[in-house]
């Protein structure tokens, strides 16, 4: 139907988490204070020289080896050169003719594969901020705080699979530990540029980028803006020309941004104030030995192993420290099956409230396996546990405690069941009386009373079956 | 002010750090060379108060304990002024120290001042300088030779007993050699460039200006050595080797016949020195202007790009846009040579993505070969160091081909990275001539032991 393939290629900048700055030795923690994170080398002062945060290393090789690349064992680092305030040199430092590591892939879940051309480590840059008073105000604290920009080839052709393609790519730094990647905080920052062209036509027509999309709704958004831009000046018989487009989040559309710089006009040359990044086969295999299982592999594992959906499997692993807290809280639970619903609704609903993550929990995984226990061994029914569990991350008490602090046994017995209903219809005469004077509806009422005082020791069912004989017998 | 000699009248009493600063400044200002940017008096009679003090308690720090010495105002000292004889930079403070300088202070060194040079070190004359032209204390209508003119001037006239300069085609030997002076150029990597306002950062090196060897060896042992802050710097050191073949060039093209006559009499004086002297061929010399020449543009049109007036140096708040205040920051801050030269490399890293720079690489290989060549079968060679005598000031302003010229037979000890001294053999009238002797990669401590030799035979005879 479509007479245009789309074909997008994504770069995408992520800040690596590493204590220091790239190349001096500046924090690199999030601060409110403009400037406080600074010295003469991040800042560009006559006659400093950059010196390499050894640190940032091995967090890239890793990125790069999740992302199945080529490390090179030689790489170099290059100079940027352009003007703008907040580029403290007049260049970045990046890796250009000779980066960290080449021709890696990405498998889509449609089982396409994403062809990455090349990752490589740089600095980042400064921040420049306009008042309301029109002034230009300048934070340097974010520049030198190191990044990988990883590079695919444009095979690409939705927005739906840019964005699967950056939720893996998040989800695979935050496995390793490489980064928070937030995009909100600009940590993880994906530029896509979009060509439009014939079907018939092999070549890849003219490419536009698009800039400051900080969230993967902005980014779908944006691409589809792009594609429907495209798509009419294509359609009117006119020529698409390159530039940069910027997202303009609160208005949601596009506005063009400048001509793309030609490469020439980036002035590469090798950084001379640095050494080669020289990297041996012993280190790049002792990395290797460390990887963690990357979210993919977590996913396939533990979906065989505990017979989950495939829903139920992307959600919990969506945060390796989820993934990991489900994994402990289910250790010799026979019935998995029975309790994973805690881990997609209610211990999920729990984290969104308090807005925190499962490390910060009231209870520990040894808690909640103790209850999954007393599911498994029948002793409590799934809405008692869903109770226990409330109280749980409220006082952090162990389940064990609190069913004990409510001084009463787990299940109520029948007998126990009917005393109680007695008690319930002793307590509300005036109610039974109308009842009986055929108010049928009030049935409802009783049973709500009941429930309130078994406090989920009895089976709803059971209490229904007591309570209409115990109506019945005082007919 | 021979280091020893200095040394030695403090440990006698017969002189004192202070008394020697008070005398060091009052000859500054009566000899008018402008040959410092900055007097540092404040730094310099607190260091001179801490030495003497630890004269008296005989718990000296180093060789240069109390020693007078300057740094070319291209190295950071915390608090004072760094022009880099640059309106841009004409009212900078520093925020933080060299690693040379922290080092010369530990050692208990007493800074006297910053020294005038040409603009960002781009020049052989210090005719550059935006703080004026230095003169020549041997002849005061002479240029001192640059870019480290204002140093060369300062040691020769006693105005400080060594001055730190830095050496990026000629930038140390050149006005040694124009003000009868020792200057040293150690192998790329012996001294960190922490501190130093990068000019052409593959080729920069720190250089030191003494008035004999043997000062020079002394401040050469307290500066070098790596640097936490420069990565490009080791600790490499080679064998001990006595010197035996020596290679001189026959003939020089556009060498003054002055300078010639001299050369030819110190080769001759190492042939009855006992050494074997024997001619060579260099081939490279052109192709070592024009490499130099590539390289240090490109790098300097980059290095130099921070001079924005955003962060700090000469602002302009008014103008239309952000490229008109770029405009109008650069246009005003950088002298014409400085301009030139940011242009050209400019140009010359944009055309054809930076083909001229690849290139300069090969040539700069052919070239390290070249030399690594010639010292496989001599330990040392010999050269003068400049083509001509000192000139008068302002003779060679407008002529910017001819004045390029001045590092011809310098610059391909920096391309090679090959350490190389300059030292003065004799006079023409008042004016001074050098000859420079190179020796191959890493042999520093070498060159040092055998250029002293050389050095006091030639004293010896007059």
């Amino acid at each position: 139907m479509d007479e245009y393939i789309v074909n997008i290629g994504v770069e995408t900048h992520i800040q690596i988490k590493t204590r220091s700055k790239i190349f001096c030795r500046c924090s690199t923690e999030f601060t409110d204070e403009p400037n406080k994170n600074v010295c003469p080398v991040c800042m560009g002062m006559p006659g400093v020289m950059p010196t390499l945060n050894f640190d940032v290393v091995p967090l890239a090789v890793k990125t790069a080896l999740a992302l199945n690349c080529e490390i090179n064992r030689v790489s170099g680092f290059a100079r940027k050169n352009y003007f703008y305030p907040d580029l403290p040199k007049g260049y970045q430092i990046t890796q250009h003719e000779f980066p960290l590591a080449v021709s890696g892939t990405m498998k889509l879940k449609s089982g396409k594969v994403i062809r990455i051309r090349r990752l490589h480590l740089e600095e980042d840059t400064g921040k420049m901020i306009h008042d309301q008073d029109e002034n230009s105000l300048l934070d340097f604290n974010r520049a030198g705080v190191p990044l990988i920009e990883i590079v695919t080839e444009p095979d690409f052709n939705s927005e739906k699979e840019v964005v699967e393609y950056l939720e893996s790519l998040q989800r695979i730094v935050r496995y390793l530990g490489v980064s928070t990647a937030n995009m909100e905080f600009g940590e993880l920052r994906g530029e896509p540029n979009i060509s439009l062209r014939r079907r018939d036509d092999k070549n890849l027509g003219v490419k536009t980028e698009i800039k400051n999309l900080n969230s993967f709704k902005s980014i779908e958004k944006g691409i589809l803006l792009e594609i429907e831009r495209q798509k009419n000046i294509l359609l009117k018989g006119e020529n698409v020309i390159s530039v940069t487009m910027l997202f303009d989040e609160k208005k949601q559309e596009l506005k063009p941004m400048r001509k793309k710089e030609n490469i020439s006009e980036y002035r590469y040359f090798p950084e001379p104030d640095l050494p080669d990044l020289l990297l041996s086969d012993e280190f790049i295999e002792n990395i290797k030995k460390d990887m963690v299982e990357l979210p993919n592999e977590k996913f396939e594992r533990i979906q065989k192993i505990y017979c989950l959906s495939s829903e139920e499997a992307e959600i919990i692993v969506s945060d390796k420290d989820f993934a990991d807290f489900f994994e402990k809280s289910v250790k010799g639970i026979k019935n998995v099956g029975r309790i994973t619903k805690f881990f997609i609704r209610e211990i999920p609903s729990i984290l969104k409230e308090k807005k925190i993550g499962v490390k910060n929990l009231n209870f520990d995984h040894n808690h909640l396996n103790k209850l999954f226990k007393m599911i498994d061994e029948e002793k409590i029914n799934l809405n008692y546990a869903q109770d226990i569990l409330k109280k749980m991350s409220l006082t952090g008490e162990d389940p064990d405690n609190i069913i004990k602090s409510e001084g009463e046994n787990i299940s109520l017995s029948e007998n126990e069941i009917e005393k109680m209903v007695n008690e319930v219809l002793d307590e509300n005469q005036k109610e039974v009386q109308r009842y009986k004077n055929g108010e049928e509806k009030l049935f409802g009422f009783f049973v709500g009373q009941c429930m309130k005082k078994a406090k989920n020791r009895a089976d709803p069912k059971i209490i229904n079956e007591i309570l209409k004989k115990c109506l019945h017998d005082r007919r | 002010m021979n280091i020893d000699r200095l040394k030695k009248s403090f440990e006698t009493k017969e002189d004192s750090p202070v008394k020697m600063v008070d005398l060091v400044y009052e000859k500054i200002e009566r000899d008018q060379l402008n040959d410092f940017i900055t007097l540092s008096k404040n730094i310099a009679y607190e260091q001179a108060y801490l030495s003497e003090k630890r004269y008296e308690k005989g718990e000296t720090l180093s060789d240069l304990d109390g020693i007078p010495f300057s740094l070319k105002d291209n190295f950071a000292v915390k608090g004072l002024r760094m022009t880099c004889g640059s309106k841009i930079l004409s009212d900078f403070v520093s925020p933080y120290d060299s690693t040379v300088y922290k080092r010369l202070k530990k050692a208990g060194a007493i800074l006297i001042g910053k020294n005038n040079l040409d603009e960002f070190a781009m020049g052989s004359s210090n005719e550059t300088s935006y703080f004026g032209v230095v003169k020549n204390p041997c002849e005061k209508d002479f240029v001192p030779g640059g870019s480290s003119g204002g140093s060369a001037a300062s040691v020769a006239s006693d105005h400080s007993s060594f001055s730190i300069g830095s050496d990026t085609g000629g930038s140390v030997r050149q006005p040694a050699s124009f003000c009868g002076v020792v200057g040293f150029k150690p192998t790329y990597g012996k001294i960190s460039r922490y501190g130093l306002v990068a000019f052409s950062s593959s080729l920069d090196t720190v250089g030191i200006l003494t008035k004999n060897v043997s000062d020079c060896k002394k401040v050469f042992n307290v500066i070098r050595g790596v640097d936490e802050h420069d990565s490009t710097v080791d600790d490499f050191k080679c064998e001990k080797r006595d010197l035996k073949k020596i290679c001189y060039v026959k003939q020089i093209p556009h060498a003054d016949p002055k300078v010639t006559e001299l050369y030819e009499q110190v080769c001759s004086k190492l042939e009855t020195m006992g050494f074997l002297v024997e001619p060579v061929t260099l081939d490279f010399i052109d192709l070592s202007m024009a490499a130099y020449k590539i390289q240090t543009m490109c790098e300097a049109s980059s290095n130099l790009a921070r001079y924005d007036g955003i962060k700090y140096g000469l602002q302009k708040v008014s103008g239309q846009d952000l490229f008109d205040v770029y405009s109008k920051v650069r246009g005003e801050g950088f002298g014409k040579e400085v301009k030139r030269r940011i242009m050209t490399g400019t140009y010359l890293l944009m055309y054809e993505n930076g083909k001229y720079y690849s290139l300069s690489f090969k040539l700069r290989d052919y070239i390290s070969n070249s030399v690594d060549r010639i010292f496989e079968k001599y330990d040392m060679m010999v050269l003068p160091t400049s083509l001509s005598l000192p000139f008068k000031i302002g003779e060679r302003v407008d002529d910017p081909v001819r004045m390029h010229l001045s590092d011809s037979l310098t610059a391909f000890a920096n391309l090679a990275n090959v350490p190389a001294i300059n030292i003065n053999c004799g006079y023409y009238q008042k004016l001074p001539i050098g000859i420079q002797f190179v020796v191959k990669r890493n042999d520093d401590d070498n060159l040092l032991e055998w250029a002293q030799i050389i050095e006091q035979e030639i004293k010896k005879n007059g």
